[in-house]
């Protein structure tokens, strides 16, 4: 039922989405914790998404039937011929890192996560970088929903050629 | 408002009061020439809505509105023909019906 | 029975078809807006219709013939039926960061203009087949 792949596709782009905005979340409630079980300071996460072939029956039917020009590369990326395979894709959460650099050390010695030299690791979460991220995800959720709501009223008006 | 105005100068009677109009010199009207007239002109209404039709498939059409005035048309004149041919039909079978 | 209700129908067809596909890949371009180094992909059919409706109504397809110097010269057409509808890459402007070129109004605006024309593809072919239909009823009603 190819149809009903673009709910699918769009379907798994609110997923990461959501994955991602939790994550946010999550760096943003925590942007001051500075003890967890595995020790230090909270660790600022980050998911990163991956392209997958979504229904490869399908792709390999277009890929049969269509021809595929290769990139342009009008901005000289040195990727001049790279080929649209596989044509449709969609989105997974391939993993969630962690951040490993360095936290932030504040200088506080009546604190009681304060180590030897007085100074308590705090994690490098910056508010308004996430701030940011969450809006962009937001928005990008949005446009998922967006392109769910268009593939739903085109085969909605598709079902009104059978009534009447 | 020409457009529609043309529509409704399908109907028989008008072309025939439009065609004693302007020849003035004969009265007589040849009524299968006028038919002719009529079906031709539904003929060409449909051929232009296809030519819409296919014009939204391949994407060249200029204004959506106009297409689809064009097939309105096609498909108004259509059933106008249709049921002008009924009562046509209808009218002969009425008069087959007649006891002499 | 083969049933094909008129040469125009069948060039809706296939439209219909093709804008389903482009349906697809644009919500898999918006679904992909966060991945690295993802660039957007689109489908193009235009010339594919283009030259089928030449096929089916016979008129000249608008593209120039090629100027020969000798009639035994290849005239660069496509032989009928042979045009394939094409995937490419969408993409005009510089990666950001994380190598992800999609950008989004872009593809909303695809998006909105491929369904419309969806929409409309739909709409017209309603109306063709109510014709016929009429057609069909009115035989009936001859009293």
């Amino acid at each position: 039922m190819a149809f009903l792949n673009s709910f699918d596709i769009s379907g798994y782009g609110l997923s990461a989405q959501r994955v991602r905005v939790n994550t946010i979340s999550s760096n943003i409630a925590n942007a001051q914790t500075t003890r967890t079980d595995e020790g230090g300071p909270y660790r600022r996460q980050e998911v990163v998404f991956k392209a997958i072939d979504f229904n490869t029956l399908y792709n390999r039917a277009l890929e049969r039937e269509t021809s595929a020009l290769g990139y342009s590369d009008p901005l000289q990326e040195g990727l001049a011929g790279l080929k649209p395979r596989p044509a449709i894709s969609s989105v997974i959460v391939d993993k969630i890192t962690r951040d490993d650099t360095a936290p932030k050390m504040k200088y506080d010695p009546s604190h009681p996560d304060a180590d030897a030299n007085g100074y308590v690791a705090y994690p490098n979460i910056n508010p308004v970088v996430e701030m940011a991220d969450l809006v962009e995800a937001t928005r990008s959720y949005q446009a998922n929903v967006a392109a769910f709501e268009s593939a739903k009223n085109m085969a909605g008006s598709a079902i009104t050629l059978l009534q009447g | 408002m020409t457009d529609i105005q043309s529509i409704n100068s399908l109907s028989t009677a008008d072309l025939l009061a439009k065609k004693s109009g302007t020849s003035a010199e004969t009265a007589q009207t040849d009524f299968a020439q006028e038919l002719k007239n009529a079906i031709g002109n539904v003929n060409q209404m449909q051929v232009e809505g296809e030519k819409a039709m296919s014009d939204i498939a391949t994407g060249s059409v200029k204004d959506l509105h106009q297409a689809a005035i064009a097939i309105d048309k096609a498909e108004i004149s259509m059933k106008l023909m249709l049921e002008v041919r009924n009562k046509a039909l209808s009218a002969y079978k009425e008069i087959t019906r007649t006891q002499i | 029975m083969g049933l094909s209700i008129s040469r125009a129908h069948d060039l809706m067809n296939s439209a219909l078809d093709y804008r389903t596909a482009r349906q697809d890949m644009i919500a898999g371009n918006i679904a992909n807006a966060d991945t690295p180094f993802y660039r957007p992909k689109d489908i193009r059919f235009e010339e594919v219709l283009a030259q089928k409706s030449a096929d089916l109504f016979g008129g000249t397809s608008k593209t120039l013939p090629m100027a020969r110097t000798n009639g035994a010269h290849l005239d660069g057409s496509v032989e009928p039926g042979t045009a394939k509808p094409s995937i490419f890459f969408r993409d005009g402007h510089m990666a950001r960061n994380d190598g992800n070129s999609v950008d989004l109004d872009v593809e909303t605006t695809e998006m909105a203009k491929n369904s419309t024309m969806y929409n409309a593809l739909i709409a017209a072919k309603k109306k063709g087949t109510g014709i016929y239909k009429s057609v069909i009823d009115a035989s009936s009603k001859i009293s």
